[in-house]
C-alpha cells in the first residue's frame, strides 16, 4: 500500500511543479482522489526532504487561495520512468486505435517504447501475442479522432442502410462512440445541416477534408442509433438465443422456460426490420403494428 | 515518521547523491529510523523499505564495487527519470483518447497502471485535448476486478479456478484454466486459456465468469509455460462467422453495388466485383448477417447454404404472419 502511495506522490510533485497554481479541486480530480485526501498528501509532502533537513532541503509546496504551488521540488522535477505494468497498460490502450498493428501507425508506439524500462521492452513481443484489442477499422478511427481534435471536417462515401442511400457526406465530427460492437462517429452533417450518427464500417474513402470548423456549444450527445424515441417495440426471443439476450437486456419478461420478451426503442421501420432479420427467425416482433408490418414487408421484398 | 514520508525521503536522498550510500551512512542520516535497536533489526527494516521502493518501480541498486567509493545503495538519475518521448500534440491526443475511453469504459485491465502512465506521459504535453471517445464494453458488476486479476494472472502465469456460465449450457461449469491471453472483440472481453477440463485451448467471455480464484500458492513461481507458438489473435474471431462451429465451408455471395467497396469492413473479405467468395466456420451467423442487409447480399452457393437461408426466411415470415 505504501508503494502505491509513493508512486502517486512521485507523480504528483512534478505535475504540480510544472503547472503552478492549479485549483485543488482540479488536481484532486486529475489524480482521482478527494480534496481532503489531496490536502493530506500535500501536508505529507511538506515534510519530505534531504539531509541535513535545513529549511531549504524540504519540498516546498503550499496551497494559497485554493491553488497549489511548488517552490522547491527537491529533485522531483520529472516523473519517474514508466513501470513495466504501466508500459504494458499503455500499449494495450494504444492497440485499441491500431498504434501497434498497422505499419504506417507505428511511429507513436516506437517513440513510447524508447522511454520504456528495459524489462518492458523485452515483454512487448510476448504481450502482443497475449493481448489483442485491435479493431479492423484502425485507420478510419484514427482519422475520426484526429479530425475531432484538429476540428477539421471529414469527408466520406456513406451507405445508409435505413434509407437505401449511398451518398457523399461532409461532417464536422464531434464524438466517436462504440455501442453494441459497432463504432460510430457523431457530428454535424453539412448535407443534412443536422447532427447525425454514422456507422464507421459503412463509410468508405474516409479522410480529413480541408474544411476547418468551430464547435459552437455542446449539443446533446446521441446515445445510440436512435434519433427520435418514436416508439417502444416488444420483441420475443426464443430458444438458445433467449438465454444470450438475457445478458444484453437485463430487464425482460419471461414467457415460459425458453422465451423472453424485451422492449427496445426504435424510430425507423427499416432499422427494426434489419435488426429482426439479423436473428434469422429466432426473434419475433410482438407490437406495435407498424414494426410487425415493417418486418413483414422486408421479408416479402426479399 | 510516517512510512511513506520515510520512503520519499530515501528516494530524495538517493536522487540527490549520485554516489552509493552504505547502510551505515543511512543509519547516521535516519538515526531514529535505522539507528535504534540491533543492527539486524534495523537492516531488516531497511530491507522492507527497499522492497517497497522496488515495488514502486524505482531502480534502487546495490553497488558492491563502485570505483573510488564505498559500496552502497544508489538510484541512478538516468535510470529514474522518464525521458520526454517527443510525442507530437496529435499523437498525445490520440493516446489520451484511447486511454481515457478505456478508463471510462469501466472494463479495462490494469486501469490504475494506465491512469498513472497517462499522467506521466501528460507531463510532457501542453494542454491535452480531450477527444470525445466513448467505449461501451459488455460487463458485469465484477468485470473490472476480474479483468485486473486475469491480467495479473496472465503476466505471472498463475492458474485460475473459475465458475463459468454459458447460456448454451444447462449448468454452471467449474474449470481450471491456464490463462494465456485477453482479446476484445466488438465490445466484449475474451479470455483464452488452456482448459484442464476439456484438455484444450478454449475461449471464455469474461462477463460470463461468475466467480474465480487465482492460485496464490508460490506467488512468484509460474504455474505453467506459454506455448511458444501461442497468439491470442488466432483464437478469437473478429466476425461471428469465424467461430469454429463446424468444418470450414466455402460460400459465394453476391453483393449489391454499393456494398462492394465495404466488403472488407463488413465481411472481412475483399472483392473487386459483386461476387465474393469466403470460407466460414459458422454458416448460420453469416446467413443472419446477410438477412440483416435486407436483400443487399444474396447467397449464391453452395445449395445447402441457399436452402438454409430460405428456411430462415420462412421462419421469419411465419412468425410475422406473412401468408405465402
Amino acid at each position: 500500500v505504501s508503494s502505491e502511495r509513493v508512486k502517486r506522490l512521485l507523480n504528483l510533485i512534478p505535475l504540480l511543479s510544472k503547472k503552478q497554481g492549479q485549483r485543488v479541486e482540479t488536481v484532486a480530480k486529475a489524480i482521482g482522489v478527494g480534496v481532503d485526501e489531496l490536502l493530506t498528501e500535500i501536508d505529507l509532502l511538506t515534510m519530505v526532504g534531504v539531509p541535513p533537513f535545513s529549511p531549504d532541503d524540504f519540498v516546498e509546496i503550499y496551497v494559497e487561495d485554493g491553488c497549489v504551488f511548488v517552490q522547491l521540488d527537491q529533485r522531483f522535477s520529472l516523473p519517474p520512468k514508466l513501470t513495466q505494468d504501466e508500459a504494458m497498460a499503455l500499449v494495450a490502450a494504444a492497440q485499441m486505435l491500431g498504434l501497434q498493428k498497422e505499419p504506417s501507425l507505428n511511429e507513436t508506439l516506437e517513440k513510447l517504447v524508447k522511454v520504456f524500462p528495459k524489462e518492458a521492452r523485452r515483454s512487448l513481443e510476448t504481450m502482443s501475442r497475449q493481448v489483442d484489442l485491435s479493431t479492423d477499422l484502425n485507420a478510419s478511427l484514427r482519422a475520426c479522432i484526429e479530425a475531432i481534435d484538429s476540428q477539421i471536417a471529414l469527408s466520406f462515401d456513406y451507405v445508409a442502410l435505413t434509407t437505401d442511400e449511398s451518398t457523399k457526406r461532409t461532417v464536422s465530427p464531434l464524438e466517436v462512440i462504440h455501442r453494441h460492437g459497432y463504432w460510430y462517429v457523431s457530428g454535424q452533417c453539412h448535407e443534412r445541416q443536422a447532427r447525425r450518427l454514422f456507422r464507421i464500417d459503412l463509410a468508405t474513402h474516409l479522410k480529413k477534408s480541408n474544411e476547418a470548423f468551430q464547435v459552437l456549444g455542446q449539443s446533446k450527445t446521441q446515445s445510440g442509433p436512435v434519433k427520435n424515441r418514436r416508439s417502444r417495440v416488444e420483441v420475443c426471443f426464443s430458444g438458445p438465443l433467449a438465454q444470450v439476450m438475457k445478458e444484453r437486456f437485463p430487464i425482460h419478461k419471461k414467457l415460459g422456460a425458453q422465451k423472453i420478451v424485451v422492449e427496445i426503442e426504435a424510430d425507423s421501420p427499416k432499422w427494426i426490420a434489419q435488426w429482426i432479420l439479423g436473428f434469422g427467425g429466432e426473434a419475433t416482433v410482438l407490437k406495435p403494428a407498424w414494426a410487425v408490418r415493417a418486418v413483414r414487408r422486408a421479408v416479402e421484398m426479399m | 515518521m510516517d512510512k511513506t514520508e520515510r520512503l520519499l525521503d530515501l528516494t530524495a536522498l538517493f536522487l540527490d547523491s549520485q554516489n552509493p550510500i552504505s547502510f551505515e551512512e543511512l543509519q547516521k542520516v535516519f538515526p531514529s529510523e535505522y539507528g535504534t535497536g540491533s543492527k539486524e533489526s534495523a537492516l531488516r527494516k531497511f530491507e522492507r523499505d527497499k522492497a517497497e521502493l522496488l515495488e514502486a518501480g524505482l531502480p534502487l541498486e546495490y553497488e558492491s564495487r563502485a570505483a573510488g567509493h564505498t559500496p552502497g545503495y544508489v538510484i541512478r538519475r538516468d535510470e529514474y527519470y522518464l525521458k520526454d518521448p517527443g510525442l507530437r500534440a496529435d499523437e498525445m491526443a490520440l493516446l489520451y483518447s484511447a486511454g481515457s475511453a478505456a478508463l471510462a469504459s469501466g472494463a479495462f485491465p490494469a486501469a490504475d497502471e494506465l491512469k498513472r502512465a497517462l499522467q506521466k506521459i501528460a507531463f510532457f504535453g501542453d494542454e491535452i485535448p480531450r477527444t470525445k471517445l466513448q467505449l461501451d464494453i459488455a460487463r458485469s458488476p465484477m468485470t473490472k476486478h476480474t479483468l485486473s486479476d486475469l491480467w495479473a494472472a496472465i503476466a505471472r502465469r498463475k492458474t485460475v479456478d473459475m465458475k463459468y456460465h454459458s447460456p448454451h449450457a444447462a449448468k454452471v461449469s467449474s474449470r481450471r484454466i491456464n490463462p494465456l491471453g485477453l482479446a476484445m472483440r466488438r465490445g466484449q472481453w475474451n479470455l483464452v486459456g488452456y482448459c484442464h477440463l476439456r484438455k484444450a485451448l478454449r475461449t471464455f467471455l469474461v462477463h460470463r465468469i461468475q466467480s474465480y480464484e487465482v492460485n496464490t500458492l508460490n506467488a512468484k513461481q509460474p504455474d505453467f509455460e506459454v506455448p511458444t507458438d501461442f497468439n491470442v489473435t488466432a483464437h478469437v474471431a473478429h466476425f461471428p462467422w469465424e467461430f469454429k462451429m463446424h468444418e470450414p465451408v466455402q460460400i459465394t455471395l453476391l453483393l449489391s453495388e454499393e456494398l462492394i467497396p465495404l466488403s472488407k469492413q463488413l465481411l472481412g473479405a475483399e472483392s473487386a466485383d459483386a461476387e465474393l467468395e469466403m470460407t466460414v466456420t459458422d454458416l448460420d451467423s453469416l446467413l443472419k448477417f446477410c438477412l440483416s442487409m435486407t436483400g443487399r447480399i444474396q447467397v449464391h452457393a453452395p445449395v445447402s447454404a441457399v436452402r438454409r437461408m430460405t428456411q430462415m426466411k420462412k421462419a421469419i415470415a411465419k412468425a410475422h404472419g406473412v401468408k405465402s
